[in-house]
C-alpha cells in the first residue's frame, strides 16, 4: 500500500465504501484551499465511493459528490475511521 | 422584464457590475452548479445559457427585475467558491463585488446555496458578509437534500446567520414571489456606493470561516438519515467506470449523431421542396411581373438569397434535434461526468480533465467554446484549450458534412457524419500531444478536482429554452453571414475578368470568382478536390462555415440556371466535378474534402474569440497549425483514400 511521509495511507488506497477522516493534503496552498471549499478539509468524514476512470475516485462529501484524478488522492492522507 | 447585453468579462471591458441608471444592482452569487443562472432566468424573463456542470457561466448576465414596487438590475455573476480567486471567472467575481470602485458594486447580495451542500455556499456566506453588503440567502435543491436524508431548519439558519433565508425551487420558480419581497425589503431604494472591505486573506481567516460553517450545519441541519448511495451513483459508477465509463460516453456521442440525422431528414426534405419549388416559382413569377425576370437582380434574388437561404434553412430541423439533445445531455448533469471519463486523455495532451467542458462546448459553437477556457485556473492551459478548441466540430461545419455526405454517401450519413466527430476528437488529442512537445514542453499538471451535480430529469421548459436561444443565434448569425457572403460572391461572380462580357451578364467561368478560386485549386489537386467550385467555396468558408454550403449551391446555380435548385441536379453536379479532379477517386475526395473543413480555420468570429483570450500572436500561430493540419490531413485521406476506390 502506498503511503504519506507520515506513514499512513492516502485516499489513492481506501477501499470502496469506506468512511475515512482527511488529514492534511500535500498539495500547492491554492489546491488545499480549493480541497477545503469542495468539503474535503482536514478532519473532515468522507466516503470513497467508487473507482473512476484513468485512477481517479469518486468521493461522497455530505450529499455531494467530487471527483478527483488518481494524483490528487495520493496526496491526500486519511485515516481509517474507527468502527463503531 | 427584460434581458440586457453581458456587462463584462475577463477580458474584455473592464469589470462593472452597476448599470448607468439609478437603479439598485442585486448580484447572484454562489457556488458553481446551485442555480444561479436557472434563477436568474426565472426572476427576469431572461434566456441565459443553463447547464448542469459547473462553469456554464463565465460572463455577467444582466437584465431588469420589478421587486415590489422597485425596478432593480439584476446581475449572474460566475459561480465561484469562495473570493480567493483561483480562475479568471472567479476573478471576474470578485473584481465585480469587492475590487471594483465603490459606486460600481453591487447595492445588494443573494447568495444562492444548496441545501444538498450548505457548508460550501456558508464559506462565500461568511466572505461576503465580512464585505458589509447587503445580503439575503437564496436555499435551492432543497427536496433533493430531503429525499437524502437531510432536513435544514430555515429558521434556525435564519437565526444564526443573521439575513433572510428563503427557499427557492429555480426549476420550478417556486419560491420566487417571496425571494422578491424580501428582497424588496433588504436592497435599498436607489443605487449607493456600499462599503466593501477585503476579506481577511489569513490562512487562519479561512481555518476560522471553515470551523462556522460546520458549526452552523451542526446547528441548523438535522440528518433523518445515514448518507446512503443515490440513484445518480447507480449510474455513476457504470457512467464513470474504467472501462465501461468511455464506451458509454462514445455510445452516446453516437446515438446524438444518428438521431439527428434520421429525424431530421424528412423535415429537410420537406423545406427543400417548398425553397426549391413553391418559393422559388412565386419569387420568379412576381420579379417577371414587375419586368426584372431574367436579369441580374433576378439571378442575384432567386440563385443567390432564397437558394442560399434555403438551404441552410433545411439545415434548422437537424440544428434543433441537435441543440435539444445537448441540452438534454447538459441539464441530465452528465457533461460533467463526461469530463471525468476524458481526464485521461487530458492528461495525456497535458491538460486537466475540466478543460473538456470547453471543448464539449466547441462542438456546438466555438466562439463561446474559447471564452468558457477561462474557467482553467492556469494561462498555459487557457492558451492550449484555445488553440484546441477550433478542432473541435462546430454545428456550423456539420452543415457541410451532411451536405456532402447525403451526396457521396447518401445510405451512410449518420454515420460519416459520426466518423467527421470521431476524427474530431482524435485531432485535439494528437495535436494537443504534438503542442504539448513543441511549445509547452514544461505545462505544469493541474489536479482534476470536480464537484458531481446529481443527475435530474431533464426538464421541458428550460430543455425547450436553451434549443430555441441556440437555434436562434444560428439562424441569427448564419442569417446575416449568409447574406453578406451571397452578395459578395455575387460581386465577384458577376464582374467579368476575360472575355468580352458586361458587368452582371458573364458566364460564371470569366467571373473574378472563378478566377481568384481557380488560383487557389491547384493547391488542392492532392488533396483531389482541386476544382474551382470547391475550393471557392472553401475560401468563403474562411469567414463562416455557414457560408460554404450557401456559396458552393449559389455558383452551381448561378453556372446553370436551368438546373440550379434542386438537390438531384446539385448532387450530379458536384459529383461530376469531383470525379473530374481525382481521376474517378470522388469518394475519397469528398472524405478529403470533408477533413479539410473539419480541420482548418473554423471562421472570423473564432479568431476573433482567440485574439481576445490569447493574444494576436498565439491566434495566427493557430490559424497557421490549423491550415497545416487540415492540408496534410485532406492529401492523406485522399492519397491512402483512392487506394480503396
Amino acid at each position: 500500500m502506498r503511503q504519506t511521509a507520515c506513514g499512513g495511507p492516502t485516499l489513492a488506497e481506501i477501499s470502496l465504501q469506506t468512511w475515512v477522516i482527511v488529514g492534511p493534503p500535500d498539495l500547492a496552498a491554492s489546491h488545499t484551499r480549493r480541497l477545503a471549499e469542495l468539503g474535503l478539509r482536514v478532519g473532515s468524514r468522507v466516503r470513497v465511493l467508487f473507482d473512476a476512470v484513468g485512477g481517479g475516485k469518486v468521493i461522497a462529501v455530505e450529499h455531494g459528490r467530487v471527483a478527483l484524478d488518481q494524483a490528487t488522492c495520493r496526496r491526500i492522507p486519511v485515516t481509517l475511521e474507527p468502527l463503531p | 422584464m427584460t434581458a440586457g447585453p453581458k456587462t463584462a468579462s475577463c477580458h474584455g471591458a473592464p469589470a462593472r457590475v452597476r448599470g448607468h441608471s439609478r437603479a439598485p444592482t442585486i448580484a447572484l452569487v454562489g457556488p458553481p452548479n446551485v442555480g444561479k443562472t436557472t434563477l436568474f432566468n426565472g426572476i427576469s424573463g431572461a434566456r441565459a445559457t443553463v447547464g448542469n456542470w459547473p462553469g456554464t457561466t463565465i460572463d455577467v448576465d444582466r437584465a431588469t427585475w420589478r421587486v415590489g414596487g422597485l425596478t432593480a438590475d439584476v446581475v449572474d455573476l460566475p459561480g465561484a467558491y469562495s473570493l480567493d480567486a483561483v480562475s479568471p471567472d472567479e476573478q471576474l467575481t470578485r473584481a465585480l463585488l469587492v475590487d471594483a470602485p465603490p459606486d460600481e458594486r453591487p447595492s445588494a447580495v443573494i447568495l444562492v446555496a444548496s441545501a444538498t451542500r450548505l457548508s460550501t455556499g456558508l464559506y462565500l456566506f461568511a466572505q461576503l458578509r465580512e464585505c458589509g453588503l447587503p445580503l439575503v440567502v437564496v436555499l435551492t435543491m432543497t427536496d433533493v437534500a430531503t429525499r437524502r436524508g437531510t432536513l435544514v431548519d430555515v429558521d434556525r439558519l435564519r437565526e444564526l446567520l443573521g439575513v433572510d433565508v428563503v427557499i427557492v425551487n429555480p426549476r420550478t420558480c417556486a419560491g420566487i414571489d417571496e425571494l422578491a419581497a424580501t428582497a424588496a425589503r433588504v436592497v435599498p431604494n436607489t443605487a449607493s456606493a456600499r462599503p466593501c472591505h477585503a476579506p481577511d486573506a489569513e490562512a487562519d481567516a479561512a481555518d476560522r470561516r471553515f470551523e462556522w460553517a460546520a458549526d452552523v450545519v451542526t446547528a441548523a441541519v438535522t440528518r433523518v438519515a445515514e448518507p446512503r448511495r443515490t440513484r445518480s451513483d447507480l449510474v455513476d459508477r457504470w457512467a464513470m467506470s474504467p472501462v465501461v465509463g468511455p464506451v458509454i460516453f462514445l455510445v452516446a456521442m453516437w446515438l446524438v449523431f444518428q438521431a439527428t440525422t434520421t429525424l431530421a431528414a424528412p423535415l429537410q426534405r420537406l423545406i427543400s421542396s417548398v425553397a426549391s419549388g413553391p418559393l422559388t416559382g412565386a419569387m420568379t413569377a412576381l420579379l417577371t411581373t414587375v419586368g426584372l425576370g431574367h436579369g441580374w437582380l433576378a439571378r442575384f434574388v432567386v440563385d443567390g438569397l432564397i437558394g442560399g437561404v434555403g438551404l441552410l434553412l433545411t439545415f434548422a430541423p437537424l440544428m434543433a434535434l441537435m441543440f435539444a439533445l445537448l441540452a438534454v445531455l447538459e441539464d441530465s448533469g452528465y457533461l460533467a461526468r463526461a469530463a471525468v471519463v476524458a481526464d485521461r486523455a487530458m492528461r495525456a495532451i497535458g491538460l486537466p480533465g475540466q478543460a473538456f467542458l470547453p471543448l464539449i462546448i466547441g462542438f456546438g459553437c466555438n466562439v463561446p467554446a474559447i471564452s468558457a477556457t477561462r474557467v482553467l485556473a492556469d494561462s498555459r492551459h487557457r492558451a492550449m484549450t484555445a488553440l484546441l478548441v477550433p478542432f473541435t466540430s462546430c454545428s456550423a461545419r456539420l452543415t457541410v458534412y451532411v451536405l456532402v455526405a447525403s451526396m457521396f454517401f447518401p445510405g451512410n450519413v449518420g454515420n460519416a457524419v459520426f466518423v467527421m466527430y470521431v476524427v474530431s476528437v482524435t485531432l485535439v488529442v494528437v495535436v494537443g500531444i504534438v503542442l504539448r512537445h513543441t511549445l509547452w514542453r514544461t505545462i505544469g499538471r493541474a489536479p482534476l478536482m470536480l464537484e458531481l451535480p446529481p443527475y435530474q430529469v431533464p426538464h421541458l421548459r428550460l430543455t425547450t429554452i436553451a434549443t430555441w436561444v441556440r437555434l436562434r443565434a444560428f439562424l441569427r448569425t448564419a442569417g446575416g453571414i449568409i447574406i453578406v457572403a451571397v452578395a459578395a460572391v455575387w460581386l465577384m461572380q458577376a464582374t467579368p475578368v476575360k472575355g468580352q462580357h458586361q458587368f452582371g451578364d458573364v458566364p460564371v467561368n470569366d467571373s473574378a470568382y472563378a478566377a481568384v478560386a481557380g488560383a487557389i485549386a491547384p493547391v488542392f489537386e492532392p488533396a483531389g478536390f482541386g476544382d474551382w467550385h470547391a475550393t471557392g467555396a472553401l475560401a468563403v468558408g474562411f469567414v463562416a462555415k455557414e457560408a460554404v454550403v450557401s456559396s458552393w449551391a449559389q455558383t452551381y446555380a448561378t453556372e446553370r440556371p436551368r438546373d440550379p435548385h434542386t438537390p438531384g441536379d446539385l448532387t450530379r453536379l458536384v459529383r461530376a466535378d469531383f470525379s473530374a479532379s481525382s481521376g474517378g477517386h470522388q469518394k475519397a475526395a469528398a472524405w478529403a474534402f470533408l477533413m479539410f473543413v473539419l480541420a482548418y480555420t473554423p471562421c472570423a468570429a473564432t479568431l476573433a474569440a482567440q485574439r481576445r483570450e490569447i493574444g494576436w500572436k498565439l491566434a495566427a500561430w493557430g490559424v497557421a497549425v490549423q491550415l497545416t493540419t487540415a492540408w496534410t490531413l485532406a492529401v492523406a485521406v485522399f492519397q491512402v483514400g483512392r487506394w480503396f476506390g
